[in-house]
């Protein structure tokens, strides 16, 4: 029971210091190999902002954090609307994305664009992640709860978000953040959506959350928690005999009805790539330095790419399915290796146009972003489950698997740490050994302690 | 002695919905008075579901409303008076069970789950999967928990969706006995194909081509 607790307590500390960890890192290791000062900061914010507004305008647009799920709907919204944005869901939401805010927070000492390392500027690059973390959710709570006909009430929310935004923006220099500014438009943004969602529109979220039920099946290839908790029910599960399942004379169907699934996606993969490769183009063109070209190529890689793989990629997110049709593991590891694939061109494309927008050799920007789409890949791979699971079964049994499965996970750290040895090595012709074996040593000893793969029983 | 239950009252008044031009529920004028056991039959297409969310306010109905004890049910503080449990489990897939029911418990702001909703977590013995996580329950698993947990607030109309759909026959018996003692304090309305559960109720409503006829 205690090892239980402490297992479903410390494992989304895993998750969290495996994000903490990896992208300072790697931005530690862009600071040095790449020659950025302080003086691009701004340059760097701007950049980011221009790709973090369409994140937040899609997120806002799913509904944001706030009702994403028909139990929210059904358990807390219907009970108590004043209190959506303090309801445990959102709470999680918000936690979730003042991580991610900290985590960019972080960033930017790590490069060494701050003046010290002090505890000080930490805490403030905190401050300013939660404070942006803040206002990400707010804006997306002030945009879930305005209905399709209220177009005013969508600009108001809008409006109300970018506000404190733009009063963070100019309130301190972007290379000078105490983070009490970003952490005070936060909390403005979010008493916005407080005062805004007394007001939510019960039935209109509904019907959008079960709307969006599909679309999240149809991304559960990044949905960690629930793909995790399939693979731990997986290893704790019944001991079927499995060549008893994989006889069975579906599997082959259950295969195709997948692929068979592209079949309305041309027009569906038309009409992103119509409207996104010239949105990203007309935005790229007004920021000065940007490869607008580039990045919607790109970008039109990745649409088309993520199209093409997603059939292939629906089936890693079955490690059940996998470990019942062993005999079709082979299909499996080839999807995850063409989603993989996919990825790493794309980031490669798009790492490129970054270098070249900083002024620096765009084989190091290629270097970093083959080296970020390749420790994703492997994460994402980690995470889904091995598509060859059936196969490990067949060599380790029940009792090894676990085992197996804890090394896979050590597969993005060993990434990680080539990359940044290997950045460090084109950027200073010398091995950051330290870095590199620091952060092998570390995600060891964190699985080792962690191993999510283990029984919760 | 106990005192008699309080009367619940169901009004619809020229209620229809649409799914764009198709007109899923015409119900001109309907009152319902409670508490007691209704059931909702009629072949699939016939708008029960539709029917059961637009009772619950959960879908706006394009013309007419829907009122409890005279308060539209679309507005919002009588919603927390009604309870409704569709025709899949809908359970939050990051948090265990018992953390589930905890956390509804919670924000009704009660200290005990109802007894409907308690009983039913005895008689489906889901304390043995309470630190469970849904993706780890099976299918039939998931529909008591959901029923369990929905129910573990008060609510005077409690509104269920094909409820016994993946239930084992005991889970079926257990469900419909704590229905029918339920039903002496509260308006239950569910729709159903299973014509043992539709024995117990005191009134069948029969939706045809959205349309309400009664037995």
């Amino acid at each position: 029971m205690l090892r239980s607790t402490v297992q479903s307590v410390l494992w989304p500390a895993y998750l969290f210091c495996l994000a903490w960890m990896l992208t300072p890192v790697y931005a530690q290791a862009l600071g040095e190999a790449l020659p950025i000062s302080e003086t691009d900061v701004d340059r760097i914010l701007l950049v980011t902002i221009v790709l973090a507004g369409p994140l937040a305008f899609w997120s806002g647009v799913r509904g944001g954090p706030l009702l994403l799920s028909e139990p929210t709907v059904m358990f807390d919204l219907v009970l108590e609307r004043g209190r959506v944005p303090l309801g445990a869901a959102i709470v999680r939401q918000a936690l979730l994305a003042s991580g991610i805010g900290g985590i960019a927070g972080a960033c930017l000492p790590a490069m060494g664009l701050t003046e010290d390392y002090g505890v000080a500027t930490v805490l403030s690059a905190t401050l300013s992640g939660l404070g942006v973390g803040m206002m990400v959710m707010a804006l997306a709570v002030l945009w879930s709860t305005t209905g399709k006909r209220r177009v005013t009430d969508r600009l108001l929310a809008v409006g109300c978000s970018a506000v404190p935004a733009l009063a963070m923006a100019f309130a301190e220099p972007a290379s000078a953040f105490t983070g009490l500014s970003a952490l005070s438009a936060g909390v403005v943004s979010t008493g916005l959506a407080v005062w805004r969602s007394t007001s939510v529109p019960v039935p209109t979220l509904w019907a959008r959350s079960q709307g969006l039920k599909d679309l999240r099946v149809s991304v559960g290839v990044i949905d960690v928690r629930s793909v995790l908790s399939e693979l731990r029910s997986f290893r704790d599960g019944p001991r079927v005999d499995r060549r008893v399942l994989a006889a069975g004379p579906r599997r082959p169907l259950s295969w195709w009805r997948s692929v068979r699934s592209l079949a309305s996606a041309p027009a569906v993969a038309l009409i992103r790539i119509v409207v996104i490769v010239p949105v990203i183009v007309l935005v790229f063109t007004v920021v000065p330095g940007v490869n607008a070209q580039l990045m919607a190529g790109a970008a039109l890689l990745f649409v088309v790419g993520v199209d093409l793989a997603s059939p292939f990629a629906s089936l890693a997110a079955y490690p059940s399915l996998s470990n019942i049709a062993s005999v079709r593991w082979s299909l499996l590891l080839g999807g995850h290796l063409a989603v993989m694939v996919v990825a790493v061109e794309a980031l490669a494309l798009m790492s490129w146009a970054l270098a070249d927008v900083l002024g620096t050799s765009p084989p190091l920007g290629s270097w970093l972003g083959v080296g970020a789409g390749v420790t994703v890949a492997t994460a994402l791979q980690a995470r889904n489950g091995p598509p060859d699971i059936g196969k490990i079964l067949d060599m380790v049994g029940f009792s090894g698997l676990g085992g197996v499965l804890a090394v896979r996970g050590l597969i993005p750290f060993a990434v990680a740490a080539v990359v940044v040895v290997g950045m460090t090595r084109v950027a200073t012709n010398e091995l950051a050994l330290v870095d590199g074996t620091w952060i092998a040593v570390t995600g060891l000893a964190t699985l080792a302690v962690l191993n999510p793969i283990k029984s919760k029983s | 002695m106990n005192s008699p239950p309080t009367k619940i009252e169901l009004a619809i008044h020229e209620l229809t919905v649409r799914y764009g031009t198709h007109l899923v529920l015409s119900i001109p004028d309907e009152v319902l008075t409670g508490p007691g056991l209704v059931t909702l039959v009629g072949p699939n297409g016939a708008g029960k579901t539709t029917l059961l969310q637009v009772l619950s306010g959960l879908t706006v109905p394009k013309t007419g409303n829907v009122t409890l004890d005279g308060v539209d049910v679309q507005q919002g503080p009588v919603r927390a008076a009604i309870a409704f449990v569709p025709d899949r489990p809908v359970l939050f897939d990051d948090i265990t069970l018992i953390d589930t029911k905890n956390h509804v418990v919670t924000l009704a702001r009660c200290r005990q789950p109802d007894p409907l909703g308690a009983e039913l977590w005895d008689r489906f013995a889901l304390a043995d999967l309470a630190n469970r996580f849904p993706s780890q329950l099976s299918r039939g698993q998931r529909q008591k928990a959901t029923l369990a947990v929905a129910l573990s607030r008060p609510a005077d109309l409690i509104l269920l969706d094909e409820p016994t759909i993946a239930l084992d026959d005991d889970a079926r018996t257990d469900l419909a006995d704590a229905l029918e003692t339920a039903a002496q304090s509260r308006f239950i309305i569910f729709a159903t194909h299973d014509e043992d559960l539709a024995s117990t109720a005191q009134l069948t409503l029969r939706l045809q081509d959205g349309r309400l006829l009664e037995d």
